[in-house]
């Protein structure tokens, strides 16, 4: 958070949105219901063991006195052959 | 609703901040990928206005206003896998301050320049081609991505997972480095 757009707090201390195990369990399960679609297009890099789940951002804004947060959420399905 | 319906929106659109209020004009504004600009009156029919500010394909009859930049990947076997270039600057996150005093300053955005954050520290010179990664960290654009725009520093999310190398081969920034 900012005030003045030059200072800011640390973001360790203001997360309060971020994947937990329940996004982990749906977005393997998701990918998993892509691959098997044939009707889909297939990731085009595909390995159960690099699923992984991320809120990859959420939009925010006001309207009607409340706050409205739109997150994405981003399913890897594989990593990119890299050798590490 | 809206849809990607024009040449350079490549069939999707993206939102990195969600739309701002402008007060006067009554309508809502939103920036979206591909640096372009949409406005609302009532934030379900959307308008795609002809702005003439940046060209493509020979024509500034769009609604794009943000420069962008685009980066060369490939994968570990040198396989391309993204190809797209730019000038050095891109600007996703655009809103508007309806609470700043200054009119001039109302407008905001956070962006970045430069060369992204990739998996591998700097090397050699720009002309040592690209070598595998030896650390594993980072997110899927970036390890542990900071960026600037004037002295802002702007930190996005950071997981373990794995990132192509950029297939120029120039020296990386270190990760966490703030430029």
């Amino acid at each position: 958070m900012s005030r003045d757009f030059e200072n800011w707090t640390d973001l360790r201390d203001c997360l309060i949105f971020h994947a937990d195990g329940k996004d982990q369990e749906l977005g393997a399960k998701r990918v998993r219901m892509q691959v098997e679609n044939h009707d889909l297009w297939r990731p085009v890099y595909h390995n159960p063991d690099d699923y992984l789940t991320d809120i990859y951002n959420l939009p925010v804004f006001r309207y009607q006195g409340l706050y409205v947060g739109m997150p994405t959420v981003f399913n890897h399905s594989g990593n990119y052959g890299v050798q590490l | 609703m809206i849809r990607p319906d024009r040449p350079w929106e490549d069939q999707y659109l993206q939102v990195r901040t969600g739309p701002s209020w402008h007060p006067d004009k009554k309508a809502w504004m939103l920036w979206y990928t591909g640096g372009a600009y949409a406005t609302s009156q009532d934030g379900i029919h959307w308008d795609k206005p002809t702005l003439g500010l940046r060209e493509h394909q020979g024509s500034t009859q769009n609604n794009l206003m943000l420069p962008v930049t685009k980066y060369e990947f490939t994968d570990g076997s040198g396989k391309e896998i993204a190809s797209v270039k730019g000038d050095g600057t891109i600007i996703l996150k655009v809103f508007y301050d309806a609470n700043e005093p200054d009119p001039a300053r109302r407008y905001k955005g956070i962006g970045y320049k430069g060369p992204l954050c990739c998996l591998r520290k700097s090397q050699g010179p720009a002309s040592t081609p690209p070598s595998p990664p030896t650390e594993r960290v980072g997110s899927y654009w970036t390890p542990s991505f900071q960026a600037r725009m004037n002295r802002i520093c702007f930190t996005m999310r950071t997981t373990a997972s794995t990132r192509p190398q950029s297939s120029t081969g120039g020296p990386m920034a270190d990760p966490c480095t703030c430029r």
